[in-house]
């Protein structure tokens, strides 16, 4: 799609965190609240990033590994039936679920990966959730024969059987965190203690725009293939910008790489979807966005959920993607600009969108992307039928029919 | 500073006695609040020269699996941040001289806002803070802060950082530099690493303040090898466990804070003694 060399220019595109890692400067969000063991690791990561960015070899091989390995560039399927049904805005599908792994998640691992290689790490980290980014991390250390582990918390453990044994199919060694509410944020708190003991020859592949600068940085523009790519088969199709582009946000990669080529274009609504859960005005919800504040977490300054004393809050969502009290540090700056907005869906809407897909389209997504479904479905019919929306359908939903399945005969 | 700070004095005492300090290490409301206070007057008793109080953190990325432990513990028990000036206020209302760091998250200063957590913290009884969260570089005017607040804000050196970073620690930890003895996490370890030798002295030679070593000394005969080499010793870990261990067996107070008691005597006097 792109002549050699031309993605590492699309790559600095749009607005970029100061020196320190700020979004927004230092009223700003992002930053490296961490430990002093990983202050050289950051820095040696930020110079070899900012090194491959700009090398054309090292953008031809990720380029190479998007189109031959992963199936990019992924297609921009317009939702006919779901656009007369809501009949407002004419709908369309960016589908990252038909990736390699099922999502978007593989984006950001065979970047990092190809980093860690170029730094010559031969060991891999990762944390996961519900399982989607261990399995895309497990996926791309086989492909370039690295040593690798993931922290996983026992409870998703037990929760997601099947991600484990794809895991340590691939050769993964996957690690149950037992402390506190055994989810994924004690599996980043895991990840980060095995990565202060290990710095020297291991590379923490984080999984979503989060943690300390440079990741939010790196992960978005790994990520923001998906954006380079619906700019341009918009314009194919229908010769312009889309007006509005919905993505789910947990910790908010794949709506940021959606989203950052577009922040630019101002006539582009930005719409992030955060997992109401049981409802906003619950204690049983995760979003960060919608109900949190300004507070620091996992190396990062950003808006969290916690309590009055600056103590994490449990969240919920039926969706263990989007199940985490923080949230990527562009987004926060994205909405404290106001250049986005972030509304929420709950357990039931999303569970509702998630079969109005498939009968709908015939496309199963994610729980996660069902939440950007469930948005966008009240959102198209507010819009005229002259005016182009785009949903970002993150993951394919295979991984969640048997959780569905169970809620659903409750 | 017009003013010798409660830290700096105590650092000064001991080099006319040629001793390195031994710093203990607690965390706030483990096993419960009545034995942290406990805990820290047998401490002062049985020859610690300053004193460390860990703050209970939701999500600690800079601690052992050990303080990890001991931070659930306490919020299960219903720990809030008040509780750490509270606790340092009835130290000193009874008596107890030596210096009093606390070590703390960012994340619950920031919610605080720095200049109230200060001020709370200097009104309370402490003389400096820990911040490990916040490395040096990144801390934007809070040492200066400190500073004005009347308080020492130490940093923390690791094995991993380079040259550029040793100097500008050095340059910028107030109270002492607080070196983290392995590249990892804050635990129970059986031997002392081979280049912490050198990089202390390194850090030694550059920095205006004291050198303390840290993270990974459990036993009388490691504290006396750093004491060797660093001003200072401190453990944390094999002391939190040990009470731990205590408490889970049902020892009644007294008996553990004398047990735990005995083991501060043994590493205090093997960092006194070296």
């Amino acid at each position: 799609m792109n002549a050699p060399g031309a993605s590492a220019k699309a790559l600095t595109t749009g607005p970029q965190p100061d020196a320190r890692g700020y979004f927004g400067g230092e009223a700003g969000y992002g930053g490296r609240y961490i430990p002093e063991t990983l202050m050289p690791a950051c820095e040696e990561l930020e110079r070899a990033y900012l090194a491959a960015k700009n090398d054309p070899a090292f953008n031809r091989e990720l380029e190479t590994l998007f189109r031959e390995y992963v199936g990019r560039p992924s297609p921009l399927t317009y939702a006919e039936r779901m656009t007369k049904d809501c009949g407002g805005a004419k709908i369309y599908l960016k589908r990252e679920d038909l990736n390699h792994t099922g999502a978007h998640k593989i984006n950001n691992t065979l970047g990092q990966v190809l980093l860690a290689k170029r730094m010559g790490k031969p060991r891999i980290i990762a944390e996961t959730g519900a399982g989607q980014h261990g399995v895309a991390t497990a996926t791309a250390a086989a492909l370039f024969g690295l040593e690798c582990t993931v922290y996983m918390g026992a409870e998703d453990v037990r929760r997601q059987a099947l991600n484990v044994f794809r895991m340590e199919l691939l050769g993964t060694k996957v690690v149950p965190v037992e402390a506190g509410q055994k989810t994924l944020k004690e599996a980043i708190n895991e990840a980060l203690r095995d990565w202060m003991a290990s710095v020297r020859n291991t590379h923490y592949v984080i999984g979503s725009v989060m943690g300390p600068h440079p990741f939010p940085m790196l992960v978005r523009d790994f990520q923001s293939v998906i954006g380079r790519e619906v700019k341009q088969q918009m314009k194919e199709k229908e010769g312009r910008l889309p007006d509005a582009v919905v993505a789910c946000v947990g910790g908010g990669s794949n709506a940021m790489g959606i989203f950052h080529p577009f922040v630019e274009d101002k006539a582009v609504r930005l719409v992030g979807v955060e997992a109401a859960g049981e409802g906003v005005h619950t204690p049983r919800h995760s979003a960060t966005i919608s109900k949190g504040w300004d507070g620091i977490l996992h190396g990062m300054k950003t808006v969290v959920l916690q309590d009055d004393d600056g103590q994490t809050a449990p969240v919920h969502s039926v969706s263990a993607g989007l199940d985490y009290p923080g949230v990527g540090p562009e987004h926060a700056w994205l909405n404290a600009t106001k250049r986005a907005e972030y509304v929420s869906a709950t357990d039931a809407e999303a569970l509702d969108s998630f079969g109005y897909l498939a009968r709908t389209e015939g496309i199963i997504p994610a729980l996660e992307s069902a939440h950007a479904v469930a948005y966008a479905r009240k959102l198209a019919k507010q819009m005229k039928k002259d005016q182009l929306l785009v949903i970002n359908v993150s993951g394919r939903g295979d991984k969640d029919c048997e959780e569905v399945r169970r809620l659903l005969k409750k | 500073m017009a003013t010798t700070s409660r830290i700096a004095s105590a650092f000064a005492a001991l080099k006319e006695q040629k001793h390195a300090a031994f710093m203990p290490f607690f965390t706030v409301g483990d096993p419960d609040l009545a034995a942290t206070e406990a805990l820290v007057k047998e401490a002062a008793a049985r020859g610690a020269d300053l004193i460390e109080l860990g703050v209970p953190f939701s999500d600690p990325i800079a601690d052992g699996p050990t303080i990890q432990a001991s931070y659930d513990r306490a919020l299960r028990k219903g720990f809030k941040v008040a509780q750490v000036f509270e606790l340092a206020r009835k130290l000193r209302a009874g008596g107890l001289k030596i210096p009093l760091l606390c070590m703390v998250s960012e994340s619950l200063v920031y919610k605080r806002g720095l200049d109230a957590f200060l001020k709370a913290a200097k009104e309370a009884g402490y003389d400096g803070l820990i911040v490990p969260d916040l490395p040096a570089g990144y801390e934007g005017d809070a040492s200066a802060r400190a500073a004005a607040a009347g308080l020492d804000l130490v940093f923390l050196c690791a094995p991993t950082t380079t040259p550029e970073r040793r100097a500008l620690i050095a340059e910028r930890s107030s109270g002492f530099v607080y070196y983290v003895s392995v590249a990892g996490i804050t635990g129970v370890r059986d031997t002392l690493p081979e280049d912490m030798a050198q990089n202390v002295k390194d850090l030694k030679a550059r920095a205006k303040t004291p050198v303390c070593v840290g993270f990974g000394i459990s036993r009388p005969e490691q504290a006396a090898a750093v004491a060797r080499i660093a001003d200072g010793a401190i453990v944390g870990s094999a002391l939190v466990k040990l009470a731990a261990e205590l408490a889970a067996k049902g020892t009644a107070k007294e008996e553990l804070v004398k047990q735990v008691g005995a083991q501060i005597e043994a590493l205090a006097k093997a960092t006194h003694g070296a």
